[in-house]
């Protein structure tokens, strides 16, 4: 009976042992990933973990491009990512959607925030869950997330105005389009609207309209506005689809060369019209950093790699991350519109 | 009539629908250019056989010889291309489209693959309305003629269709006195062309004034077919009529004196004038008419479901103000229509909430149906009316016709009402419960309650009613007294043979 | 009644044969509805370890519970035979409206609230009007309201979201905080359902709804107000809009104009998997509330599952054909 018990208690150990060496193991890897230990390198993770990336209006091409870096830096690492999001421009939608994905117990959350406030709530409860959050390309400021990884909009509204302002010849009449009510959106035009003010006096913002995210809406305002202003000589577009919708409607009134484009995003639809020679020039996000860099702060902060000072920062109340990253824009023409079409 | 044999003959015609025979053992010839007469009560048979003629309905039995050859419609397509063309008194013009569009309806004159020769299709038109000696403008919207020119657009249309023989089902019902006579001039000319026309109608002054011969058909069966020349109206009612009551019906119960309802001159311009008539506590009081003759209307005028020009009710003594249907119910009168199925049930519910349905309030407490008052209620209402059904829960649409217009019965039972005016009750109902039904109107009228009943049976008026009101084109022309009535005198006044 | 209570007829005796319907609660519809509901949580429960916890079930709860009143909504109206495209947007417009009048024009939230209620009731008003009186078709006029109650939320907004802030702990806490645990929101969707579930069965009133949808001439004939009956039912159906967008507002702190988008439909696939037909007279409350679980516990096993998002949008489209298909082949067997 005793020699029972002494067995029974040194196998109990040695599975135990075991059992805690294996934790970190994966059972289908493609790389040849061995078990973690501290003497190799930490950036060095498991398939099992599972971070997510959470969008809204989940089907449009314009994340594809974040995504594929957040899977490029996954890769890189050796973890797992998924993507999902809402499926319309909802509010209630994306909330849900989040909180779903957070009762899964994720490793980390890569989310852009369709209403700051609104998000704010569902955020803070991953944060208390202990679960890493950082957000991209719309941000949600007052939820405590990490860090916020997005091209300096109104950044991007300064560049659009100087270069529409290179096409034109510094004077003449110009129109925005744009989404009303969306933070980045705002930025943008104001970027746009304070650099024309104070750089190019001779050029004047006759028109601002709505582009509601859709192409047929802006084709229909582009169209009203070239009708009302019949010298307008350029426009700038702060949506992709507000792109498409304007190209198309300068194509139909046969204007092309007379009034400029200047877009933002390269869908496809965007850099063919660029080739075409419809849309003069995009600019282009930084998205792929987003979703790469964002992956790469969600580990670190899973596996607590973060030591800006000499102790605890949480304890310290230090930020462990740039609170704020600026991906930045390129302005994609003719010349290299081709390198921007995603294979 | 000059040819040698019939154009077409009918042998042996049988059809039978769910319930009831229609056609039985029916045979009739059809010579070329003459105007035949086709007469019978409502019922009698006569429009299914233009159905079968013209290849809308496929007989059970029987043949059919065009020419001396056998033939088999099987679609009115068939019977188009023989030359048999019907107009039907639902006339079955599309009114949103041009008169040469409906004359070419389905055989639209092309140009070289699919366009429309359009200048031909208005030539032929044109052409063809020539021969009504009428100006139509080809291209009006059908909706903007009158009823008498769309009909004439009608026969326009069959005449293009090469007729030979053309159905007419009750051609005047909506035409006047000279749109009529112009249409009577048109059917001669065709006669005269050597196109056989048969014509239904039950208008004997008519009959005798355009046919040739007529044929009589009564109960589905074939009664005889005359010369007009050898026969007089009376004659033609006696054949139309002439049968033995073999239904038993209940007795006669106890009418008093006691006036429930007193009805003053009621109006309605254009389909009723002067009606006045008194119902007596007891007794039930059948109101006949052929079609056309305003009893429907009447009736819901007088129940304060359509608009009345001019008028009074009296119920009980007190004046009755005519203005909604709701506040009459409320008074204690109630119409109980003929279209049970669209106005009068509602198929998707169940029976008990059918039963109930006029009267929530009775099996209501602080406005909340009380599921077990609901229950009884109809529970006891379907016994009391001998409803067969499988549950109080199953849809109204699942019961047979009998049962349907008992479910109807008792749904206006439910309000308690003073005077029950019920269209056509038992029509569609099999003769097991069209007997229970009259007994239940026997014994309802004995209970107090007012019974009027609107019938196109005349055995059912006669056997049922204690005195019958004949209506005639918006008329009352007559009061009869049971005892005074026989079917030969009440078809006659309905006829119009008073006038 | 006194009808025949000396039988002295001679009607052959009753001849009703009568089997005891099967005494279930529910009608069929509604079991099934249930018996899938239950075998789908059960499949997801062992598919995937988050389904069956406290915070998923709470979340997909509450995600539903705005598209769950206004279901309510849309039941009602399609039983009457009628139809309110307008559902969705009267949301955005109340939503935006009280967080309007609370903010920029600074009025008490709960006074901001009645009178949002009030205008509600107004654009209810204002639909059953020219249906009933000018006799447009229910389709146009809501169609019209849609728009109009939509393009008004933009008007208040110009466009861009209102944030609320803290405006009042109370209001907040309505549609935030929890009692006993449950969510407000769902108390509330529950409460509304309860009670319309019960009026529908059993107010005499509510009962006459059945009557109008099942056939409108016989209503009529029947005595019942069928104009004042339609006005009711669209007078609700805002009534009960409005109040979805005010706990939208509670719940987010924020009045988006963009609100509500595609609720109607949903509202309706929600109805119509519920047994709710689009011609009137049949349809029940708590079917419909079954239609919107069945719906949102599809997308959400979608998520955990991982399934594509592009699969999200086919999901209630799916579930509404198989439901709808599923019970006309059950009825036909039945009625054969």
């Amino acid at each position: 009976m005793k020699k029972l018990i002494i067995l029974l208690v040194i196998l109990t150990l040695m599975f135990g042992l075991i059992g805690c060496g294996q934790k970190t193991t994966d059972t289908n890897s493609k790389q040849a990933t061995p078990t973690s230990n501290t003497a190799s390198s930490p950036l060095i993770g498991s398939k099992n973990e599972k971070y997510v990336m959470v969008t809204f209006v989940s089907g449009i091409e314009y994340w594809k491009g974040a995504f594929k870096g957040m899977e490029a830096a996954a890769k890189n690492l050796g973890v797992s990512v998924q993507y999902t999001g809402a499926n319309e421009y909802d509010i209630n939608q994306e909330v849900t959607v989040l909180e779903q994905v957070i009762s899964q117990k994720p490793d980390g959350i890569l989310v852009t925030a369709i209403n700051p406030d609104a998000m704010a709530v569902p955020i803070k409860k991953a944060l208390d869950a202990g679960i890493p959050v950082v957000t991209f390309d719309a941000d949600s400021p007052k939820s405590g997330r990490y860090s916020f990884l997005a091209t300096s909009n109104y950044q991007a509204g300064v560049t659009a105005a100087r270069y529409l302002a290179k096409l034109t010849g510094g004077k003449g009449e110009v129109a925005l389009i744009t989404i009303p009510g969306q933070l980045n959106h705002e930025e943008r035009a104001a970027g746009f609207k304070e650099t024309l003010a104070k750089e190019f006096p001779e050029m004047k913002l006759v028109s601002v309209q709505d582009g509601k995210s859709d192409q047929v809406a802006t084709a229909q305002a582009m169209g009203a506005i070239m009708q009302t202003f019949p010298n307008l000589v350029g426009v700038f577009t702060t949506e992709a689809s507000t792109g498409v919708g304007a190209a198309t409607a300068v194509k139909e009134a046969n204007k092309v060369g007379k009034v400029h484009i200047v877009s933002f995003d390269t869908d496809k639809g965007t850099l063919d019209n660029i080739k075409a020679g419809v849309i003069d020039a995009t600019l282009a996000q930084g998205t792929w950093h987003m979703g790469y860099w964002g992956m790469m702060f969600l580990y670190h902060l899973k596996h607590d790699l973060l030591k800006p000072i000499d102790g605890d920062w949480k304890t310290a109340k230090v930020l462990p991350l740039p609170p704020v990253v600026d991906t930045g824009v390129t302005v994609v023409t003719k010349e290299n519109a081709d390198f921007y079409y995603s294979k | 009539m000059n040819a040698t044999e019939p154009l077409m003959r009918v042998r042996g015609i049988c059809k039978q629908f769910p319930g009831t025979i229609a056609l039985d053992n029916v045979s009739l010839d059809i010579w070329p250019g003459e105007i035949h007469a086709i007469c019978g009560e409502n019922g009698a048979g006569k429009s299914t056989l233009m159905n079968i003629l013209s290849g809308a309905l496929a007989p059970d039995k029987g043949e059919i010889f065009f020419a001396g050859k056998p033939i088999n419609f099987h679609n009115p397509r068939d019977a188009q291309r023989y030359g048999i063309s019907i107009v039907h008194q639902e006339l079955s013009l599309c009114p949103h489209l041009s008169v040469a569009e409906n004359i070419f309806m389905g055989r639209l004159p092309r140009l070289f693959g699919n366009r429309i020769d359009y200048k031909r299709m208005e030539e032929e038109t044109v052409t063809v309305l020539n021969r009504f000696h009428t100006h139509i403008d080809p291209r009006k919207r059908v909706m903007d003629l009158n009823v008498s020119q769309q009909q004439l657009i009608e026969i326009a249309k069959a005449l293009t269709m090469n007729c030979r023989i053309l159905i007419l089902d009750e051609p005047t019902s909506a035409l006047t006195e000279s749109e009529a006579q112009n249409l009577f001039v048109i059917l001669e000319e065709l006669r005269k062309n050597g196109i056989a026309i048969l014509y239904i109608s039950h208008r004997l002054k008519e009959i005798f004034q355009i046919s040739q011969r007529v044929t009589v058909l009564r109960d589905g069966r074939y009664v005889a077919t005359r010369l007009i020349k050898d026969l007089t109206p009376d004659d033609i009612v006696t054949l139309m009529v002439g049968r033995e009551l073999n239904n038993i019906y209940p007795d006669r119960g106890f009418p008093s004196s006691d006036v429930l309802l007193e009805v003053k001159d009621l109006t309605r311009a254009g389909v009723y004038t002067g009606i006045s008539f008194r119902l007596y506590r007891g007794e039930i009081l059948g109101i006949f008419g052929l079609m056309g003759a305003g009893r429907t209307e009447m009736a819901r005028g007088l129940c304060c479901i359509d608009v009345v020009d001019n008028g009074e009710v009296f119920l009980l003594g007190r004046k009755l103000s005519l203005s909604n249907t709701r506040s009459a119910i409320d008074n204690g009168l109630v119409y109980v229509p003929e279209d049970r199925k669209n106005l009068g049930l509602f198929l998707t519910m169940s029976v008990s909430a059918n039963v109930v349905a006029a009267n929530l309030r009775a099996v209501s407490y602080l406005g909340m149906v009380v599921p077990e008052n609901e229950k009884n209620y109809s529970q006891e209402m379907v016994r009391r009316l001998s409803v067969k059904y499988k549950s109080l829960q199953q849809p109204v649409s699942s019961l047979s016709g009998g049962n349907q217009q008992k479910v109807l019965l008792a749904k206006w039972l439910a309000v308690k009402p003073k005077v029950i005016v019920l269209d056509e009750p038992t029509r569609g109902v099999d003769v097991g419960a069209k007997s229970e039904i009259h007994h239940i109107l026997r014994q309802m009228a004995n209970e107090g309650y007012g019974i009027i009943v609107i019938s196109s049976e005349l055995p059912e008026i006669l056997g049922l009613c204690n005195r019958i009101l004949v209506m005639h084109e918006g008329r009352l022309v007559a009061e009869l007294a049971a005892s005074d009535a026989t079917e030969e005198k009440v078809m006659w006044y309905a006829s119009g043979r008073a006038s | 009644m006194n009808i025949m209570e000396k039988s002295e007829t001679n009607i052959s005796s009753s001849r009703k044969i009568k089997f005891k319907p099967f005494k279930t609660l529910f009608s069929i519809r509604e079991a099934s509805l249930a018996t899938i509901i239950l075998i789908t949580a059960t499949a997801m429960t062992f598919l995937t370890p988050g389904f069956m916890t406290r915070s998923n079930i709470l979340t997909t709860l509450i995600g539903l519970s705005m598209d769950g009143i206004i279901t309510v909504a849309m039941t009602i109206v399609l039983v009457m035979g009628g139809i309110d495209l307008g559902v969705g947007s009267v949301l955005a417009f109340a939503s935006v409206l009280a967080g309007v009048l609370a903010i920029k024009v600074g009025l008490n939230i709960w006074l901001a609230v009645f009178i949002t209620l009030l205008a509600s009731v107004s654009a209810g008003s204002l639909v059953g009007y020219f249906v009933t009186r000018i006799g447009l078709s229910p389709f146009i006029t809501t169609l019209g309201m849609m728009s109009i109650a939509r393009g008004l939320a933009y008007v208040l907004t110009k466009g861009s979201p209102l944030s609320l802030g803290v405006i009042s702990p109370a209001f907040d806490y309505i549609g935030q905080g929890s009692f006993l645990g449950i969510p407000n929101l769902i108390l509330i969707l529950i409460l509304l359902v309860l009670i319309f579930d019960f009026l529908m069965r059993r107010s005499a009133v509510f009962r006459q709804i059945y009557y109008v949808g099942s056939n409108e001439k016989a209503a009529r004939l029947s005595g019942i107000n069928v104009d004042r009956i339609k006005f009711g039912v669209y007078v609700l159906s805002a009534l009960l809009s409005g109040l979805a967008g005010i706990l939208t507002l509670a719940r987010f702190g924020v009045a988006t104009p963009t609100a509500g988008v595609g609720a109607e439909l949903r509202a309706i696939a929600g109805a119509v998997i519920g047994g709710a037909s689009l011609s009137g007279g049949e349809g029940t409350i708590i079917g419909a509330l079954l239609g919107v679980i069945l719906v949102a516990l599809v997308n959400d096993a979608l998520i955990l599952l991982n399934v594509s998002v592009y699969w999200q949008s086919l999901v209630t489209g799916i579930v509404l054909i198989a439901a709808v298909t599923i019970d006309m082949l059950a009825h036909h067997r039945r009625t054969s």
